[in-house]
C-alpha cells in the first residue's frame, strides 16, 4: 500500500494542489462579480428555443442556468434559437425592404427579426444583448450548408468587431455537429468572456475527449517508462581486448580515381488564401453580426 | 576440503571487502588452515551427504554452512592458472541489486526480498582466455557524395577511390565462458572484467563461494573466442575506413592466429528469482558490479497502476476545465 501512495504521490499531490485552486478562484469570482441590474422586464424570460429538438431537456436546463449566470455578470442578454427549417421564402419576403439576400443571409433576417419581435435586452427593450440562430435545415442551401448567425445589439454590437464574432460563429461550428451542447455552451462562454475580459478573449476551452486521450497517453507513457528495467548493454567495444588499445594499421592507402557530377532540376510550387458588418434590420433596428455554416 | 581456522575451528572464507581470509566466528583473519576430508559426496565439516553437481569445484553444506572446496577438480590438468578474486562482498552485490532496480514499480513485491537475496551466491566460473594475433588486408572501392544546389538546379558529385588497409592486431586474453549452466550471452554481457586484477591461482581465494572446473575443453570452445576476434577485427578495420558513402570490397583476407590459451575462474554474483513459472537470473560482476538480467514484470501491478495513473489524470483534466469555467 505504502509503495503504492510513493507511486502516486505525483498525481495525488497534483490534484491535492488544483482542488485548492479551484475553490480558491470560485470563491474570488464570487466576491467580486458584479452583478447588473435587469432594466428590461417585458421580454420574455426563456434563452434557448430549441425548435429543432437538438439538444435533451436538461441540456436546455443547464444552458438556460448558464445564460442567466453571464447575463447577470455582462449585463447583456444571450438568446439561442435552434431551427430545423427552410428559411428562404421567410427571408426573400423581406428582400424589398433589404435588398438582395444571399443564402447565408436568411438567418441573420430570421436572427434581427426574433430579437427584434420578442424585444430582448437586458437594459431596455432593444437593448444590449445577441441571438445566435442556428438553423439544421439545408434545403435553402446549393451547398447542402446549414447556416447559423450572431446578431448583436447595443453594448454587444459595438464591443464585437468582425473578428470576434467570426472566431465565436467558429468555435460553434467546429463542434456542433457532434456535440451540440458543448458547441453552444462556447458560445454563451465565449460572449460572456469578450465582454467581461475575463478569460483571455478567444479563451480556449479543453473538450473531453482531450482529457480522456491526454490520460490514456500519460498512462501508457508511464507504462513503458517503468517497463525498460532490462539492464545488461554491452560494455565492451571492438578494442577492449586489443593490446595497447588500438590496432597497427600497416597500409592506409586511399586513392582517387575519378569524379563524375550529375544534375536534377527542382520542381517549386507556390499557393494563395480571404469577413461581416452593421446593418439595419428589417424592423428598423440597428444590428451587428457575423454568420458560419456546417 | 576447507579452510578452517587454527583459533576456533570455525570456516574461514575470503573476504572480499577485507581481502583476506576471515573467520566470522572469532572475527580472526589470515587464520586458515585447510584440512582435508569429506570429498564430493560427504561434508568435510558435519558428514552431512552433499548434493554436488557434475563439473562443482566448490560448495557448501546445507546442513552446518560450511564452504568447501573439491580438490580433485582444481588440481593436476584441473588447475586453473589464472583467478580475479571477487572486490565485491555480498552485502555490495545487494546494495547493487536495489540501487539498479530501485524504481520497480511493476516488479513483483518478493523481487529482491530479504528471503530472496539470502539465496543469492557468488560463484567463480570457469573461462577460457585466448590471444590471438590478427592480420587483415582490405582492398576496395569507396565513395565520397557531394551535393549542393545553384538556382534551380541540385549537382551530385561522386568522387571514386580505391582504398588499401592492412592491420595488425593483438588480441589478449579474449574470455569465453567453459560452464554449460551459464547463459552464453548473459556471460557476454557480464564483461568486461579487468585483468590488472588477475593473479596467479590460489585455492584459498575459493573458500565461501561456489565454483565450477570447466564443462567443455579449451579447444572445443576455441570458436567462440575465435568469431569475438573476428567480429572486433572486423569493426576495426571498418573504422579505419572512414568518410565515404558506400563502401565496394574486392579482396578481403584475415588471418586469425590462436597464440596461447589460459584457464581462468572469474567472480560472479548469481541472484535467482522464481515468479509466474519462470527463473529469473541476475549476474553481478563480482568485480565491476556490472548487472545483467531481465526484471519480473507483476502484470497484476501493471494493470492496476497505470489504471490508477489514468483515472488520475482524469481527475486531474476535469479539475483544469473546471478551473477554466469559474
Amino acid at each position: 500500500m505504502k509503495k503504492y501512495i510513493k507511486s502516486m504521490a505525483f498525481f495525488l499531490i497534483a490534484i491535492a494542489v488544483l482542488l485548492v485552486i479551484y475553490f480558491v478562484i470560485r470563491g474570488m469570482r464570487g466576491v467580486v462579480g458584479e452583478d447588473y441590474v435587469r432594466g428590461n422586464l417585458t421580454a420574455p424570460a426563456q434563452r434557448v428555443y430549441d425548435y429543432a429538438g437538438v439538444l435533451t431537456a436538461s441540456e436546455e436546463e443547464k444552458l438556460e442556468k448558464l445564460i442567466a449566470k453571464r447575463e447577470g455578470q455582462i449585463g447583456c442578454d444571450i438568446v439561442l434559437v435552434i431551427l430545423n427549417e427552410p428559411l428562404s421564402s421567410y427571408a426573400k419576403a423581406y428582400e424589398d425592404v433589404l435588398g438582395h439576400l444571399s443564402e447565408s443571409e436568411y438567418v441573420m433576417v430570421y436572427a434581427d427579426n426574433f430579437y427584434d419581435e420578442y424585444a430582448f435586452g437586458y437594459n431596455k427593450p432593444h437593448g444590449d444583448g445577441c441571438v445566435f440562430v442556428d438553423n439544421w435545415d439545408r434545403s435553402d442551401s446549393a451547398y447542402g450548408y446549414a447556416y447559423n448567425w450572431l446578431s448583436t445589439s447595443g453594448r454587444v454590437e459595438s464591443r464585437f468587431s468582425t473578428s470576434m464574432i467570426d472566431h465565436v460563429v467558429d468555435e460553434v461550428n467546429s463542434r456542433v455537429n457532434s456535440d451540440p451542447y458543448e458547441a453552444y455552451k462556447s458560445y454563451v462562454n465565449n460572449i460572456y468572456s469578450y465582454m467581461s475580459g475575463h478569460g483571455s478573449p478567444g479563451r480556449f476551452v479543453i473538450p473531453l475527449y482531450a482529457v480522456v486521450i491526454v490520460s490514456v497517453l500519460v498512462a501508457v507513457f508511464y507504462l513503458i517508462g517503468n517497463l525498460t528495467k532490462n539492464i545488461g548493454a554491452r560494455t565492451t567495444a571492438s578494442n577492449t581486448y586489443v593490446n595497447g588499445g588500438k590496432p597497427k594499421m600497416t597500409v592506409m592507402t586511399d586513392h582517387f580515381i575519378s569524379k563524375s557530377v550529375t544534375k536534377r532540376h527542382i520542381e517549386r510550387s507556390s499557393g494563395g488564401g480571404g469577413g461581416g458588418g452593421h446593418h439595419t434590420s428589417a424592423g428598423g433596428h440597428s444590428h451587428g453580426g457575423g454568420g458560419g455554416h456546417h | 576440503m576447507i579452510y578452517k581456522c587454527h583459533n576456533c575451528g570455525g570456516n574461514v572464507v575470503y573476504d572480499p571487502q577485507r581481502k583476506k581470509m576471515y573467520c566470522a566466528h572469532c572475527e580472526g583473519t589470515d587464520s586458515e588452515e585447510p584440512v582435508s576430508g569429506g570429498g564430493i559426496a560427504q561434508c568435510a565439516n558435519c558428514g552431512a551427504p552433499l548434493q554436488i553437481k557434475t563439473f562443482q569445484s566448490a560448495g557448501k553444506c546445507d546442513h552446518c554452512g560450511c564452504y568447501q572446496i573439491f580438490e580433485e577438480r582444481v588440481s593436476g590438468q584441473f588447475t586453473p592458472h589464472l583467478i580475479l578474486p571477487f572486490t565485491i562482498s555480498r552485502q555490495e552485490a545487494e546494495r547493487k541489486l536495489n540501487t539498479e532496480f530501485g524504481w520497480r514499480t511493476f516488479a513483483p513485491s518478493s523481487f529482491l526480498s530479504r528471503a530472496t537475496l539470502q539465496k543469492m551466491e557468488g560463484m567463480y566460473v570457469p573461462f577460457f582466455m585466448y590471444d590471438y594475433h590478427v592480420h587483415y588486408d582490405w582492398s576496395g572501392k569507396g565513395t565520397k557524395v557531394r551535393a549542393w544546389t545553384s538556382g534551380d538546379t541540385e549537382y551530385t558529385e561522386t568522387a571514386y577511390y580505391h582504398i588499401n588497409r592492412s592491420m595488425e592486431a593483438d588480441f589478449m586474453r579474449i574470455p569465453v565462458d567453459a560452464s554449460n549452466a551459464m547463459d552464453d550471452t548473459k556471460m557476454d554481457l557480464v564483461e568486461p572484467y579487468d585483468y590488472w586484477a588477475l593473479e596467479r591461482f590460489q585455492m584459498k581465494y575459493m573458500s565461501g563461494f561456489f565454483s565450477e572446473m570447466y564443462n567443455q575443453g579449451s579447444q572445443q570452445l576455441e570458436p567462440r573466442a575465435h568469431r569475438k576476434a573476428e567480429r572486433d577485427a572486423e569493426e576495426l578495420m571498418m573504422q579505419s575506413i572512414a568518410g565515404y558513402a558506400t563502401l565496394t570490397p574486392e579482396y578481403r583476407n584475415m588471418n586469425v592466429d590462436q597464440k596461447a590459451v589460459d584457464y581462468a575462474l572469474m567472480p560472479v554474483w548469481v541472484y535467482e528469482y522464481e515468479y509466474g513459472g519462470e527463473t529469473y537470473i541476475f549476474y553481478v560482476n563480482g568485480q565491476t558490479g556490472k548487472i545483467v538480467g531481465k526484471m519480473p514484470l507483476s502484470k497484476p501491478k501493471m494493470i492496476g497502476y497505470s489504471a490508477s495513473v489514468f483515472g488520475f489524470m482524469m481527475i486531474i483534466g476535469q479539475l483544469v476545465r473546471m478551473i477554466m469555467e469559474v
